[in-house]
C-alpha cells in the first residue's frame, strides 16, 4: 500500500485554519475578546484620567473659587477658576472628567477576522463641551493652550448674579497679558489616543 | 529686516479676509455723496476733501461694488492724476494738488465696506475695553467728512496670535500652524450674526500666499498704479499663486455673551472669530 505524506502546512490549511476561522463567529469568542479588551481599556483610561486629574491646571480649577494659582499661569495671582469666570457652584473639572471617562468598544467579527474599535472622545467633542462662560463658542480647555483673555474677572460684583466669588473679589486689573498659556489636555490626549490605538491593534486578530 | 513668513501670512490673511467678507456676504454699501473740504496737517501741500464714510472698496473682484476712480467737481470729471487727484481708499477721501480751489463742490459714487478691516497688535481686552472707537454708521446720513486715521466701527481687527511648527514629512517639511483671530465690532445683531456666519463657513477654505509687496494700497491709501495699472482685483491676484496657499483647517466663532456685555457695557455687538491656519513649508531651507 503506497504511503501518503502530508505536509504540515497543508494539514493546517485543510483542517485547522477553517476551524479557527469559525471560532471568530462564536459568541464565546466575542465575549472573551470583549472582556479582555474592556479590562485593558479600563486600565488605560484610568491611567489617563489620573494624569488629567493630577495636572496642575485641573487641580487648580478643581479647588474652586478659593484656590490659588498652582499652575503658575497667572504668575501666582488669583486663580484660574475666577480668571475664566466660572460660577461659584460650577464643577468644570467634574463635567470634563465625565466626558473623558466615556468610551465604547465595538467588536466586529467575520469569518477568520475580529476587528476591535474603541471610540473615545475627540478633541472637537471636548472643546464643544467646555465653553468659556463669556464666549460660548470658545473652549476654556483649548484656551489654556492657545491663550485666554481675562474677561471672566470683569463679572458684576452683584453677588446675586455673580459667577466666581473669587473673580469678583480679586484684583480686576488682571489682563490677558498676565495669562501664560501652557500645554494641557492635548499632550495627555495624544498619549491616550496612542495607547488606545495600541490596544485596538493588540486585540484585532 | 526683509519680510519673513509671519509678515506674509498676516498680509495675505488680511487681503483674503477683506475680500471674502465682501464677496460672500455682499458686505458693502454704495453711496453717492458730497466730499467736504478740510485741512490735513500731515499733507499741508494737498487739498483734501473727505466723504462721510471710510473704508472705500478698492477690490474690483467684488461684483457690483463701485470702486471709485474719479470724482466730479463743479461739473468737471476728475480722474486719478488730474489736478494731482489721489484717492485715499482707507480714509474715504480724495486729495488734490496745492492750489486746487477749496470751494469746489466735489461729489462721487463709491462703495464702502460694511466692516472696516484693520490689522491689530492689541489684545482682546484692550480692543474691547480701552478702544473708544468713533462710530461710522452705514445707516445714518452724515453731512460732514469722517475724520482720517482714527479706527472706526463697524470693524474687524485681525491678528496672528501664535505660530507653531509641527514636523510633517521627511526632508524637513513642517506644518506651520498659525492661530489667527478676528475681533468684530458690529452695529447691530444682524451684522454680527452675518459676519460670524460667513466666517464659520470658511472652514477648509484656502487662500493665496500673496507676497508682502502685493498689498495694493500705497502710503496715500491709493492703489499702487504701477503695480496694478488696471486696478486691484483680489481674485485675479490670488490666482497668480495657485500652488502657494494657506489652508484654514478650523474656524470657531463666538459672541461676547450678553451677561458680560451688560457688565462691561460696550456700546457695540462684539464677536470673535478664531482661525486655525495651516501652511506646509520648509522653514529651514
Amino acid at each position: 500500500m503506497p504511503s501518503i505524506t502530508y505536509r504540515k502546512r497543508d494539514l493546517m490549511k485543510l483542517y485547522v485554519i477553517p476551524e479557527l476561522n469559525k471560532l471568530h463567529l462564536t459568541a464565546e469568542w466575542k465575549k472573551t475578546v470583549r472582556t479582555r479588551a474592556e479590562k485593558a481599556m479600563r486600565s488605560v483610561r484610568n491611567k489617563f484620567i489620573q494624569s488629567f486629574l493630577n495636572h496642575p491646571i485641573s487641580r487648580e480649577i478643581d479647588m474652586g473659587p478659593n484656590g490659588y494659582n498652582l499652575s503658575g499661569t497667572l504668575k501666582g495671582y488669583s486663580n484660574l477658576f475666577g480668571f475664566i469666570g466660572f460660577y461659584e457652584d460650577e464643577k468644570p473639572i467634574k463635567v470634563l472628567k465625565a466626558i473623558l471617562m466615556e468610551y465604547e468598544i465595538k467588536i466586529v467579527s467575520r469569518n477568520g477576522y475580529t476587528d476591535v474599535k474603541i471610540d473615545v472622545p475627540t478633541k472637537d467633542k471636548i472643546y464643544k463641551a467646555t465653553p468659556l462662560p463669556w464666549a460660548r463658542g470658545r473652549s476654556w480647555v483649548k484656551a489654556m493652550e492657545t491663550g485666554l483673555s481675562g474677561f471672566g474677572m470683569y463679572i458684576t460684583s452683584d453677588h446675586e448674579e455673580s459667577r466666581s466669588g473669587e473673580g469678583i473679589q480679586a484684583n480686576r486689573k488682571i489682563r490677558s497679558g498676565k495669562f501664560t498659556n501652557t500645554g494641557y489636555l492635548s499632550e495627555l490626549l495624544n498619549e491616550y489616543y496612542k495607547n488606545v490605538k495600541n490596544l485596538e491593534d493588540r486585540y484585532t486578530k | 529686516m526683509k519680510p519673513v513668513f509671519q509678515h506674509q501670512l498676516l498680509s495675505s490673511f488680511y487681503l483674503w479676509f477683506d475680500s471674502y467678507l465682501m464677496r460672500k456676504g455682499e458686505a458693502y454699501e454704495t453711496f453717492t455723496s458730497d466730499f467736504y473740504y478740510y485741512s490735513d496737517t500731515r499733507f499741508p501741500d494737498k487739498v483734501v476733501f473727505g466723504s462721510p464714510y471710510k473704508q472705500f472698496v478698492a477690490d474690483k473682484s467684488i461684483d457690483s461694488a463701485v470702486v471709485i476712480e474719479s470724482v466730479s467737481g463743479d461739473g468737471v470729471e476728475y480722474t486719478r492724476g488730474v489736478s494731482g487727484l489721489i484717492i485715499d481708499y482707507d480714509n474715504g477721501r480724495v486729495m488734490f494738488d496745492e492750489g486746487f480751489p477749496t470751494g469746489t463742490n466735489i461729489s462721487g459714487t463709491y462703495s464702502v465696506k460694511n466692516f472696516n478691516t484693520y490689522i491689530s497688535n492689541q489684545n482682546e481686552e484692550q480692543l474691547i475695553l480701552e478702544g473708544k472707537y468713533e462710530s461710522n454708521s452705514r445707516y445714518t446720513r452724515t453731512l460732514t467728512n469722517i475724520k482720517p486715521y482714527d479706527q472706526v466701527t463697524p470693524a474687524a481687527f485681525l491678528s496672528i496670535e501664535s505660530l507653531n511648527n509641527q514636523p510633517f514629512a521627511l526632508g524637513g517639511e513642517d506644518n506651520t500652524i498659525a492661530q489667527g483671530k478676528a475681533v468684530v465690532f458690529a452695529e447691530n445683531m444682524y451684522e454680527l450674526d452675518g459676519i460670524l456666519s460667513i466666517f464659520n463657513d470658511s472652514n477648509k477654505e484656502v487662500f493665496a500666499n500673496v507676497p508682502f509687496t502685493g498689498v495694493p494700497l500705497n502710503e496715500y491709501g491709493d492703489i499702487k498704479t504701477s503695480q496694478y495699472p488696471n486696478g486691484y482685483n483680489y481674485t485675479g491676484l490670488a490666482s497668480n499663486y495657485p500652488n502657494d496657499i494657506y489652508l484654514i483647517d478650523n474656524t470657531m466663532v463666538s459672541k461676547f455673551s450678553d451677561r458680560i456685555k451688560k457688565v462691561l457695557e460696550p456700546s457695540l455687538y462684539v464677536g470673535f472669530i478664531d482661525f486655525e491656519i495651516h501652511k506646509y513649508r520648509f522653514p529651514r531651507l
